[in-house]
């Protein structure tokens, strides 16, 4: 926090934003929008919260700080309700836990590192970049996925696992749930990949679990299963980790809350309704315009630290257009997703009350 | 058979209205021919003039017209009689004059001045009379009991209330109604079957001669088209109450009449019912003793509040007065990951609650998240 203070120069109110009602609104609808998200597609809320956080003016730090706590409690509370985690390979989880917390520390303490010598914008460019590298690859990923899904003949290349698990680098160890023998030097890789995802921009799901799939050869089920026992230990050290450094807004996460808690619901509701191939155009829909978003305030991220030569106005417009690039996103995302539950609750009428006719 | 001459004493026509059915039954028990005189008694006692006497006669006079009707159609022939005076002493007289077999009066218990003004005038009539005197009252009320035990060391006068064993023993079945309706009405699908095994085992649980008792599944449909499904969903519910060995029948009624019009029509001694409008409407209305199945909608709605407080106080606390916590938060060390962590368990664990208890009571089922 010394760091912290020193480097800003304006004490603790440089860090935490002044929170206006319209941006109480608006951290509310990124909360809803983020929530609807994560329980339609089951994980990517903060594809949309921390990046809307930073366009709204919140420091990418507190931002991710702020997301992976707001992610952990959600997850704990959710966790504890159902009482279960699903199919997961403890062994293996347990394993993984270790490249995981380190890689959570790593990415903190570089975070806090950039912060506290470079500034805001040097934080803000780094975070932006992570984001668009990953976003961007998981672009490409869904749209390479839809464009496959279309022809018949599609199959599953999982070379790649075949390779890893033939390679015996000491120690090879067996995994009874996940049914594979691998090095436990790539389990480990993977995990602290994650948690490097994870304490860098709130996002490590994402990674983690195509990651057990096609590199380690795991079922879908028990990857799912073991990435969300894990998520909740990243969540947890992620936020202790940042709550310890002094970068989580206490009253971001509860406003987070007010919409999220409301639209996961809405989410998971829509998952009964709606169709798959919707599911991905909409993932792809937000998760694209998220990543255009963060690479149109790259300029302004380099401006303010003088590497290039824009004025301040220009700075304003991309900021601008940053914002609405992923509102925009937002709104066309879940606006599909409300047609598409709206078009099938009237068919649905329409059936009953042909029915009740008959 | 001789005739007996029942004198029937009126001196609150509403609550002699909520009594005449039990009155109808217990007359059509006794033997004999049977004249009954109908005495309304506009009360004199206190008034200063004779014009609102008369304006009370006036009003009161079609009400007791349909009475005397009532029972007329209930093969008691009635004649009608209005007076003016003091009751206690207008009702002695006439019994006198009539020789009256008995005397029937009904009493209530509702508010502290009708129950002292009724009870006043049944003590003195019952002190007074040349012939036995049965109150009736519309129910089951404990004050009455007293007085029947106080007052009633004369054999010759005899007492009985509608919660007394002479009373239960004129009515052949013992019956309990478990209006399906307010069940319905909370359109939880599963709701009536719940609703029904509580009724029965409550039954089991707290009626000591059980097999004395029908339960009556009752059903008040308002169309035609509605009858089939209600007889068929109310067969689903009777095996709640055959396995525990209690009696049970349906009634699906198409009747523009109020259900608890239909309850009092019936003259149950129990009345079971869920908690929702139609319900607290009937425990306001029916002259029964009434038992509510909590209403798990309701109980959502609760709960949803209850930790919707807990979640804006801590709102309340954490937006409004952040500076305390801001200080705590932002300092680096471990008090800083205790606020943040149980702060966000506490605000999640509220608000996620509030929402999850909201949607049970919407009737949304809340989804893994």
């Amino acid at each position: 926090m010394e760091g912290l203070t020193s480097n800003l120069g304006s004490g603790l109110d440089a860090v935490f934003i002044n929170i206006t009602l319209i941006k109480a609104l608006a951290i509310i609808f990124l909360g809803f929008i983020g929530g609807t998200l994560s329980g339609f597609l089951g994980s990517g809320g903060a594809f949309i919260m921390t990046p809307g956080m930073m366009n709204l003016g919140v420091p990418g730090i507190i931002a991710v700080g702020t997301n992976i706590t707001h992610k952990f409690g959600k997850a704990l509370v959710g966790s504890r309700s159902h009482g279960e985690l699903g199919h997961v390979d403890k062994k293996l989880a347990l394993m993984m836990l270790i490249g995981l917390l380190a890689g959570v520390r790593a990415a903190v303490k570089i975070n806090s590192r950039i912060f506290e010598s470079l500034g805001k914008a040097a934080s803000n460019l780094y975070i932006s970049i992570i984001f668009i590298i990953v976003l961007t690859s998981i672009t490409i990923i869904i749209i390479r996925d839809i464009k496959n899904s279309r022809k018949s003949d599609h199959i599953i290349d999982n070379d790649l696992a075949d390779k890893i698990q033939k390679i015996n680098l000491p120690p090879v160890i067996q995994f009874e749930v996940a049914r594979i023998r691998v090095s436990l030097w790539f389990p480990l890789i993977i995990a602290f990949a994650t948690g490097y995802l994870a304490g860098t921009i709130g996002v490590g799901g994402f990674i983690g679990v195509p990651a057990m799939i096609y590199m380690l050869g795991i079922n879908t089920r028990v990857a799912a299963g073991t990435e969300l026992f894990l998520a909740i230990f990243s969540g947890a050290w992620g936020a202790i980790e940042y709550a310890q450094r002094g970068y989580v807004d206490l009253r971001l996460v509860v406003i987070l809350y007010l919409g999220s808690l409301i639209g996961v619901q809405l989410g998971a509701i829509a998952t009964e309704i709606v169709d798959q191939s919707i599911a991905k155009l909409v993932l792809v829909i937000v998760i694209a315009s998220s990543d255009l978003g963060r690479v149109v305030m790259i300029p302004e991220y380099l401006r303010t630290l003088g590497y290039i030569d824009i004025t301040s106005n220009t700075g304003n417009i991309l900021s601008m257009v940053s914002t609405g690039l992923l509102f925009g996103g937002a709104i066309l995302g879940m606006g599909v997703i409300l047609k598409n539950v709206k078009e099938v609750a009237l068919s649905e009428k329409k059936i009953k009350i042909l029915s009740h006719a008959k | 058979m001789t005739d007996k001459n029942i004198l029937i004493a009126i001196t609150d026509i509403d609550i002699f209205t909520k009594t005449l059915p039990d009155i109808i039954k217990w007359l059509k028990s006794l033997n004999g021919n049977l004249n009954a005189t109908l005495l309304y008694i506009a009360d004199a006692t206190d008034m200063e003039s004779a014009i609102p006497i008369l304006e009370d006669i006036s009003t009161k006079n079609k009400q007791l017209i349909k009475i005397a009707e009532e029972l007329n159609r209930q093969n008691i022939p009635t004649k009608l009689q209005l007076r003016t005076g003091v009751p206690h002493r207008e009702i002695i007289t006439e019994a006198k004059r009539k020789g009256a077999f008995t005397i029937l009066m009904s009493t209530d218990s509702r508010g502290i001045i009708p129950r002292a003004f009724s009870r006043n005038i049944v003590k003195k009539v019952m002190e007074q009379a040349p012939c036995p005197v049965v109150v009736f009252k519309p129910q089951l009320l404990r004050f009455t009991d007293k007085v029947a035990c106080k007052e009633s060391h004369s054999k010759k006068r005899v007492v009985v209330s509608t919660d007394t064993q002479e009373y239960k023993a004129l009515i052949k079945e013992k019956k309990v109604i478990i209006v399906v309706n307010t069940a319905l009405d909370t359109k939880n699908p599963l709701l009536p079957l719940d609703f029904a095994e509580f009724s029965a085992e409550w039954m089991t649980r707290h009626l000591k001669d059980l097999n004395a008792y029908k339960a009556i599944l009752l059903y008040q449909a308002d169309n035609i088209n509605e009858i089939d499904n209600a007889k068929k969903l109310l067969g689903t519910l009777i095996p709640a109450f055959e396995k525990r060995g209690i009696k049970a029948t349906v009634i699906v009624n198409l009747s523009e009449e109020q259900v608890t019009a239909e309850i009092d029509k019936l003259q149950p001694e129990i009345v079971f019912v869920t908690g929702s409008k139609l319900a607290k409407h009937i425990e306001k209305h029916v002259r029964c003793k009434s038992i509510t199945y909590p209403n798990p909608k309701q109980k959502e709605l609760k709960t949803s509040i209850e930790y919707g407080v807990i979640a804006l106080i801590l709102y309340t606390f954490i937006l409004i007065d952040f500076g305390f916590i801001q200080e705590l938060v932002t300092k680096k060390s471990l008090i800083s990951v205790l606020v943040v962590l149980i702060t966000v368990i506490l605000v999640a664990y509220a608000y996620g609650n509030t929402i999850t208890h909201t949607l049970r009571y919407l009737g949304i089922k809340p989804k893994a998240h």
